[in-house]
C-alpha cells in the first residue's frame, strides 16, 4: 500500500499538460513504428532518442516508453489486416488473426487484441508498482561484487538465449564490451584505445551505435527485399461472440501470466512469450485443429503476452539497473543520457520520476485502447505506405539524430560503419542485441569487477565467499554450461533471433 | 599446438569463399589489436587491477572465441561470400543509399543541411520516381526537416552561410 501515494503523485505529474501530450505523441509514434513493416520497437526508440536531447527527463522517458509499448499494439494491426507483422512479436498473431480477417472478423481479432493488450499491459505495470519498490530496497544491499555477479548472470542469459550459436552470441557480447573500453577508464582515468583521435576520448556514443546497428542495418536489409503494400480488408464488429468471451478471457489471463514471468528474465524478447502463449493455448484447446484457421484464443493469448512482457521487462531495469532486452537497453541509454542511473537507488533518488513514468504507462495503455478499438481501420491504411518512401525517411532521420549527438559529422560516420557492421552481422547470423546490451553495461561491469577485486585483494574466489554474489555467479556458470550443451546438441531454435529489433 | 594451427590453416584455405571465415579473420585482427594495445596500459596498480587488466582478459578471450568461430565456420559452410552482398537492383539501391550517405557526410559542413540532405534523399528517391518528382520531394523534405529540427525541436543542424 505504501506504493499508492507516490503513484498518485506520479499520476499528477504524468497528467500535467506537456507530459500527457508527450505520452500521446509517444504511443502514437509507437503505433506507427509497430504498423510499418521494417521498423520495430528497438529501431523506433533508437531513431527517436536524439529528439529527446533537449527535453526534460520525465517527458523524454514517458515518450520513449510510449514508443516501446505502443509499437506492440501497432504490430497487431498489420498482422491481422494484411498478414504482415509490423514487428516480430506480432508474428504469432498472423497465425489466427489473418484467417479471422479473411472470414470477415478482422474487427473481432483487433478488438480482442486491444482488450488483451490493455489488460496484459496494465497488469504488468501493476506488478511493477508492487514488486518494484521491495525489490529495489533489497538490491540496495548489493555491493560491487553482487552487481558484477548480477550483470554477468544477465549477460549469460542474453547470450544463452539469443542467436543460434553460443559462440556467435558470446563473440557479439565481448565485442560490445571491448567497444565500451574506448575512451577514459572509469577507475584510473587513463585514456584507452583512442588511437590519437580526439572524438574517441569520451568513447563511442550509445545513440550512434544503436541507430547504426538497428536503424541503418534494418534499412539496408529492407532495401534488398521488395515489399508490396496490400489493401486491408473490412474491419467489421469489434467484439467476440457471446460464447467466445469465456475462452478469450481465459487466454488473456494465461497470456498475462506468461508475459509477466518472461519479462523478468534477462535475455528474453517479446517473441518468446507470444510463441509460448500460442503453444499453451493450442495445447489447452478442446479442438486444437481450429488453430491456424481463425481461433480467437490464438490472437488473445499472444497479444496479451507481448504487452504484459513489455511492462514486466521494465522491472529489472527500474529495480536492478539491468536491461533485459535491446529495446530496454535503448531506454537504459536514454536514462543515462538524461543524467539518471537506472537501479535500486532510482526509487529513492528520483522517486517522482519513476512513479510519473509508471503512471504514464497506465495512461498510455488507456490511450492505446481508445486508439485501437474505434480507429483500427485508419491505422491499417498507414501500413500501405511503400518502403520506397519509408526508407529514405528513416535514413535522413537517423543522419539528423547522429549529427545531433555532438554536432559533428564524426557521429554520422560512426553510424554508417555500425550500420554496415549490423547488416553483415545479420547476414552471418551473429546476434546484434548482445553488442548493445554489453556496450551499455560495459563500464559498470568493469568498474564493479575492479572494485570487487580491489576489495578481495585480487582473489577472484572472493566472489564465492559472498552468498548472493556466489549464488548468482554459480547460476551463471550453470546456465552457460547448459547453453553450450544446447548449442552442441543444436537445440537452439526460432526463439533465439534478434527478434525485438 | 602446431598441428592445431596447421589444421586451422587448412580449413581456412577450404573456406576462401566462406563469409564466416573472413568475418572471423576481421574480428581476429580487431581482437589482436586490442590485445596488443592493452600492453601499453598498466595491468595492475598499487591499489589493485589497472586500466589494462580488463582489456587484456577480454581481448584474450575474444581471440580464443574467434579462433573457435573460424574453425566452426570453416567446418560448416553456412554463408558463402556471394550470399553476403545482394546483386542486381538490390545492390544498386543499397549502393546509391550508401553513396548518398558518404556524399552527405563529406559535404554537409560546407554546403549546409538543405543541399546535402537533398542530395542524400535524391540518391534514394531517383530509383523509384521520375527525376523531377525525386528532386522536388528531396528539396521539400530537406527544407521541412530543417524547419522541424532547428525551429521546433531546437536541434542545431549544419547550415551554410545563408543559414540553410
Amino acid at each position: 500500500m505504501e506504493s499508492f501515494l507516490p503513484l498518485l503523485d506520479g499520476f499528477a505529474t504524468a497528467l500535467a499538460g506537456w507530459n500527457l501530450l508527450y505520452c500521446l505523441i509517444g504511443v502514437t509514434i509507437g503505433m506507427l513504428v509497430g504498423i510499418l513493416p521494417g521498423l520495430g520497437p528497438t529501431t523506433g526508440t533508437a531513431l527517436l532518442l536524439p529528439i529527446t536531447f533537449s527535453m526534460e527527463p520525465v517527458p523524454a522517458i514517458i515518450m520513449l516508453a510510449g514508443i516501446y509499448y505502443g509499437s506492440l499494439y501497432g504490430g497487431t494491426i498489420t498482422s491481422v489486416l494484411i498478414n504482415t507483422p509490423g514487428e516480430a512479436a506480432s508474428v504469432a498473431t498472423c497465425f489466427d488473426g489473418y484467417p479471422m480477417a479473411r472470414q470477415g472478423r478482422a474487427g473481432t481479432a483487433l478488438g480482442v487484441a486491444a482488450i488483451g493488450s490493455f489488460i496484459g499491459g496494465t497488469f504488468a505495470v501493476i506488478s511493477l508498482v508492487f514488486i518494484g519498490p521491495p525489490l529495489a530496497e533489497f538490491a540496495l544491499k548489493f555491493g560491487p561484487p553482487e552487481f558484477f555477479a548480477l550483470m554477468v548472470l544477465g549477460l549469460v542469459m542474453v547470450v544463452g538465449l539469443m542467436g543460434k550459436s553460443i559462440i556467435r552470441g558470446v563473440i557479439s557480447a565481448v565485442i560490445g564490451l571491448t567497444l565500451s573500453l574506448v575512451g577514459m577508464d572509469p577507475i584510473s582515468g587513463a585514456l584507452r584505445f583512442t588511437f590519437g583521435e580526439l572524438h574517441l576520448m569520451e568513447g563511442f556514443d550509445f545513440v550512434t551505435i544503436a541507430m547504426g546497428l538497428f536503424g541503418i542495418s534494418e534499412v539496408l536489409q529492407g532495401m534488398e527485399m521488395s515489399m508490396h503494400a496490400e489493401k486491408p480488408p473490412k474491419v467489421g464488429s469489434l467484439f467476440p461472440r457471446r460464447e467466445e468471451w469465456k475462452p478469450t478471457l481465459m487466454a488473456i489471463a494465461r497470456g498475462t501470466g506468461i508475459g509477466c514471468l518472461t519479462g523478468l528474465i534477462p535475455g528474453s524478447n517479446a517473441v518468446i512469450p507470444t510463441i509460448l502463449s500460442y503453444t499453451v493455448e493450442k495445447k489447452m484447446a478442446k479442438d486444437p485443429s481450429r488453430f491456424g484457421k481463425g481461433a480467437i484464443e490464438g490472437v488473445a493469448g499472444p497479444e496479451t503476452a507481448n504487452n504484459a512482457y513489455c511492462g514486466a521487462a521494465l522491472i529489472p531495469l527500474f529495480t536492478l539497473g539491468i536491461p533485459s532486452s535491446p529495446t530496454i537497453a535503448v531506454l537504459f541509454g536514454a536514462f543515462i543520457m538524461h543524467g539518471l542511473t537506472p537501479g535500486p537507488a532510482l526509487f529513492q533518488s528520483n522517486a517522482n520520476f519513476v512513479w510519473s513514468v509508471i503512471a504514464s504507462m497506465f495512461i498510455g495503455n488507456a490511450i492505446l485502447l481508445i486508439m485501437n478499438l474505434p480507429l483500427a481501420r485508419m491505422w491499417g491504411k498507414i501500413a500501405t505506405i511503400p518502403p520506397k518512401m519509408l526508407y529514405p525517411a528513416i535514413v535522413i532521420v537517423s543522419v539528423l539524430g547522429a549529427y545531433s549527438v555532438s554536432g559533428s559529422v564524426w557521429d554520422i560516420w560512426v553510424m554508417i560503419v555500425f550500420g554496415l557492421l549490423g547488416y553483415v552481422m545479420k547476414k552471418l547470423d551473429i546476434p546484434m542485441a548482445p553488442v548493445v546490451l554489453t556496450f551499455v553495461l560495459g563500464k559498470m561491469i568493469e568498474s564493479s569487477l575492479l572494485q570487487s577485486l580491489m576489495y578481495f585483494k585480487g582473489d577472484f574466489l572472493g566472489f564465492f565467499h559472498r552468498p548472493i554474489a556466489g549464488t548468482l555467479l554459480a547460476l551463471a556458470i550453470v546456465l552457460l554450461i547448459l547453453a553450450v550443451v544446447a548449442s552442441v546438441k543444436n537445440k537452439r531454435g526460432m526463439l533465439a533471433d534478434d527478434a525485438e529489433v | 599446438m602446431l598441428s592445431i594451427f596447421a589444421s586451422l590453416f587448412e580449413r581456412m584455405c577450404h573456406g576462401v569463399n566462406n563469409a564466416g571465415v573472413w568475418a572471423g579473420i576481421v574480428i581476429l585482427v580487431y581482437a589482436i589489436t586490442i590485445f596488443y594495445q592493452s600492453f601499453s596500459l598498466d595491468y595492475s596498480t598499487r591499489l589493485g587491477p589497472g586500466p589494462g587488466f580488463f582489456p587484456r582478459w577480454l581481448s584474450g578471450g575474444l581471440i580464443a572465441l574467434t579462433l573457435m568461430y573460424i574453425w566452426d565456420s570453416a567446418k560448416n559452410t553456412i554463408i558463402s561470400g556471394s550470399d553476403l552482398w545482394p546483386t542486381g537492383r538490390a545492390l544498386s539501391t543499397i549502393l546509391s543509399m550508401l553513396g548518398g550517405l558518404v556524399v552527405f557526410t563529406t559535404i554537409v559542413d560546407y554546403s549546409g543541411f538543405v543541399i546535402a540532405g537533398s542530395i542524400l534523399l535524391f540518391a534514394m528517391f531517383i530509383r523509384d520516381y521520375k527525376w523531377y518528382t525525386a528532386l522536388g520531394a528531396s528539396v521539400a523534405i530537406a527544407v521541412l526537416l530543417l524547419f522541424v529540427f532547428q525551429s521546433l525541436l531546437g536541434v542545431t543542424l549544419p547550415v551554410n552561410e545563408f543559414g540553410w
